[in-house]
């Protein structure tokens, strides 16, 4: 009995809780909305929201990428060659004697053996069989800041080839890859070449591979250096020990100067272009604003829906250095501009993947757009309460990993048919009143 | 006394922790400055009852006086859910909510006086718009759903007293503020305009808490073996909506007008009584402030019978019947009064009865009922209950 205020207070609890599933009256008479929003969307030419455009290479370095490219005269103009240093060859190897049992054997015989490279048969260029030649070189070079012209190119430290090119060099041997046939090519070596590879006295000579057939394009995943033995445990057998690269890079010519104003995203060293932005926070056009909204319109965040920079992609000249794959680009705010290019980055505005950029976009399909979403950026931009100095006002393109390719994107710079532009969805209303 | 003490904080704790106001009643708010709340618990309901003149105890703000009648601390909640249905611009509109229109609280303080406080929903501000339409914005135009949304809502807290003058005659006093916020925003999708990513929806509002106060006035005569009579007198003072947080819109400031009641209760037989009531009030002043809006002269009729001579599950029950009828207080200005029609019924039962005096009761009412104007026709069906407990 005294429970019976307790079980209805309960009941009476649940029952406003549950009775009803909450639907708020809805009407469809647009009148009821006390408020006239308009909006419109606006395109800013790059004259109305940009003011500079700069391109800064030199990050990263082409033994960074996992695949030295080798080509000869590609596309008329790219000569590439790839650099290696491979280890001394193998002291020691594990060989089974006559009985079968598994031995150490430290007294080796080095008969011949042969270099193999192993091609990246999607991003090569070749038309049919092509012919590509290992030759050795003498001089030392340093794998981060070699290049076409200087073997060291460090800040404290700068020295030429003899010949751009790391020439002079030896030619050791030739092989022939045919892309319809395998994935490698093997340059054999006798035994007084292999030798070369395994001076431990003087400094160890470097081996270079270079493309033979003009115009062929490839892309070297590995190479290695693999060696005949004759162990003294076992004579009537012949074992392969291999010497692995060292170190390894390419060197290409011509290096490609990035034009002034133009927007270069990617290569090997890679470059980015920064985009300086002078947003305007009061609007006197285009007509089709004017003629929704009063003008001059105050830019503000809250009348920003959405703002997109537009770039467009322009053919890449020298063409060898147009992307074969897709590259993938990124843009980030620079947080300290006075520090560039070295400044620090803020977070992506293309998200953790960034923004794939398909590699016909710059030959075939030149002139594609790409719109980089950067709402909050132009937001903090334009937003009154915000001091003007203290957010970043540089926009960096750049490639998701750099370096990633020798191969660049081009995009329309300032002044140019496909320059960048600013699309802003804007809504203005007037203010929600209580009634 | 510990247990009265605790008892007393209870109650006062379930006052403060219950919310007057809730989800939306009547697709009319968005036409007007809100819908009505008034209206009392599950018993009152039932009865068509305008919210005086009722014997058997109630806790009702609108009747100070009444509360006199009990001698125990004591205190009263109604839930209600609505379901309902508007015929608008050819389309139909189903809502429904769930909500607490009132709390209240007696006190009696050695039979001298009670004190009594409540909290009650005045005005329910929920609802919605949504309109579909093309913007020429982008090739080809694009589709934009466009939605207004008001939350929230008016509600009252009072504190009063209650004395009884002479055995027959008794009178009480309430005073208080406006409570609440409401959350006006306006918010537009793109549903078709081809971007980069995510097009994240327009948005745009404002806030604004309710302040002002108010206090009611009434006093009952009773006339033993026939009945009694009430009347009360409501000082609506300014309801003030002040923007907050940020909100650029401005705030308003609103003349409530002063409310009439009159009602009382017949017997008719020692197990039949017959309410019935008046409520009069002029919101013409009221809706000057508020854009496209006005006032009506407000005038409710209500009034029902009560049964109590029959027991349900083995307890003292009663059955009721009623109609109310009258006239919202705001309407379109262009449009004509709204004008709001009820047929209800219900179901009481005294829960728990120790040597004569009621300590739990439990009160269920059912309204079938229509709001018609010039703009169209709302039908809604309600359910209301009550629950009232006193500590000895």
């Amino acid at each position: 009995m005294k429970r019976t205020p307790v079980v209805a207070l309960i009941a009476a609890t649940v029952f406003g809780v549950v009775a009803c599933e909450e639907t708020s009256p809805t009407s469809l008479d647009g009148d009821l909305i006390p408020v006239g929003p308009a909006t419109v969307e606006v395109i800013l030419p790059w004259s109305e929201f940009g003011s500079t455009i700069e391109t800064f290479g030199g990050f990263g370095s082409p033994d960074d990428l996992i695949a030295q490219v080798v080509a000869e005269d590609y596309r008329g103009t790219l000569d590439s060659r790839a650099l290696v240093q491979f280890t001394t060859f193998p002291r020691a190897a594990t060989v089974q004697d006559s009985t079968g049992e598994t031995r150490a054997d430290s007294s080796l015989t080095y008969l011949d053996g042969y270099v193999v490279a192993r091609i990246d048969t999607v991003r090569s260029r070749t038309d049919g069989a092509v012919e590509m030649a290992l030759n050795t070189f003498e001089q030392q070079w340093h794998a981060p800041s070699t290049s076409w012209d200087l073997r060291v190119d460090t800040v404290l430290d700068e020295q030429a080839w003899e010949e751009p090119g790391a020439e002079p060099s030896t030619r050791l041997a030739t092989g022939t890859w045919n892309p319809e046939v395998s994935d490698s090519v093997i340059f054999p070596l006798d035994s007084a070449t292999l030798a070369i590879f395994n001076d431990t006295i003087g400094s160890r000579p470097s081996a270079r591979v270079d493309m033979v057939t003009p115009g062929a394009f490839t892309e070297v995943l590995s190479l290695d250096l693999r060696i005949n033995v004759r162990p003294s445990i076992n004579q009537d057998t012949i074992i392969v020990v291999s010497a692995l690269p060292e170190r390894r890079t390419f060197i290409y010519s011509p290096f490609p100067e990035p034009e002034e104003d133009g927007i270069r995203v990617g290569g090997a060293p890679a470059w980015r272009t920064v985009l300086t932005l002078d947003m305007p926070t009061v609007l006197n056009g285009p007509d089709t604003l004017c003629a929704l909204v009063t003008c001059p319109f105050t830019l503000t965040p809250r009348r920003l829906n959405y703002a997109a920079i537009i770039i467009t992609s322009e053919e890449t000249v020298p063409g060898a250095f147009q992307p074969t794959d897709t590259l993938l680009a990124d843009a980030r705010p620079v947080l300290v501009a006075e520090r560039l290019p070295k400044s620090p980055l803020g977070p992506s505005f293309l998200g953790l993947a960034g923004r794939a950029l398909a590699p016909d976009a710059f030959g075939p399909n030149a002139g594609t757009e790409f719109p980089i979403v950067v709402t909050d950026f132009i937001s903090s931009l334009v937003d009154p309460d915000i001091d003007v100095d203290s957010v970043p006002s540089e926009l960096s393109l750049l490639s998701l990993l750099e370096p990633f390719s020798v191969s660049y994107a081009t995009f329309g710079g300032a002044g140019s048919p496909g320059e960048p532009k600013l699309r802003l969805i804007l809504t203005a209303i007037d203010t929600v009143e209580i009634r | 006394m510990r247990r009265s003490a605790t008892a007393g904080a209870g109650l006062l704790a379930l006052l403060f922790a219950v919310p007057g106001e809730g989800a939306a009643q009547s697709l009319f708010s968005g036409y007007i400055f809100g819908s009505p709340m008034e209206i009392g618990d599950a018993r009152q309901v039932a009865l068509g009852s305008v919210g005086i003149g009722l014997g058997g105890t109630p806790i009702s703000p609108y009747d100070p006086a009444a509360g006199v009648d009990l001698l125990l601390p004591s205190v009263a909640f109604t839930g209600q859910s609505t379901w309902g249905s508007a015929q608008e611009g050819g389309g139909n509109t189903d809502f429904s909510a769930s909500r607490f229109p009132s709390i209240g609280l007696i006190y009696p303080i050695q039979n001298v006086v009670s004190v009594t406080a409540s909290f009650t929903g005045v005005l329910d501000q929920n609802w919605e718009v949504a309109e579909e339409r093309t913007l020429s914005v982008g090739e080809g135009g694009t589709q934009v759903t466009d939605r207004f949304a008001s939350d929230g809502g008016v509600s009252s807290l009072r504190f009063g007293l209650a004395r009884r003058i002479t055995p027959n005659l008794s009178v009480g006093i309430n005073a208080g503020t406006y409570l609440g916020e409401v959350t006006r925003r306006f918010a537009r999708s793109f549903d078709s305009l081809p971007v980069e990513g995510e097009l994240p929806d327009f948005q745009v509002g404002g806030n604004w808490d309710y302040g002002g106060a108010v206090a009611t006035a009434g006093s009952v005569l009773a006339f033993p073996g026939v009945g009694r009579l009430a009347g009360s007198v409501t000082w609506g003072g300014e309801l003030r909506a002040s923007p907050t947080g940020g909100t650029d819109g401005a705030g308003v400031t609103l003349d409530m007008p002063w409310e009439y009641r009159v009602g009382g209760t017949a017997i008719l037989s020692q197990a039949l009584f017959l309410n019935a009531g008046v409520h009069l009030a002029d919101y013409g002043s009221t809706a000057e402030a508020l854009d496209g809006i006005a006032g009506a002269s407000m005038f409710r009729v209500g009034g029902g019978i009560e049964w109590t001579g029959f027991s349900f599950l083995g307890k003292s029950s009663a059955l009721r019947l009623g109609y109310r009828r009258g006239e919202m207080p705001f309407r379109p200005e262009t449009e004509t009064d709204i004008v709001e029609s009820v047929i209800s019924g219900g179901l009481g039962i005294n829960l728990l009865e120790v040597q004569g005096a009621v300590l739990a009761e439990s009160d269920v009412g059912v309204e079938w009922g229509s709001r018609d104007s010039s703009l169209f026709t709302e039908d809604f069906f309600r359910l209301s209950f009550s629950l009232r407990m006193s500590i000895r």
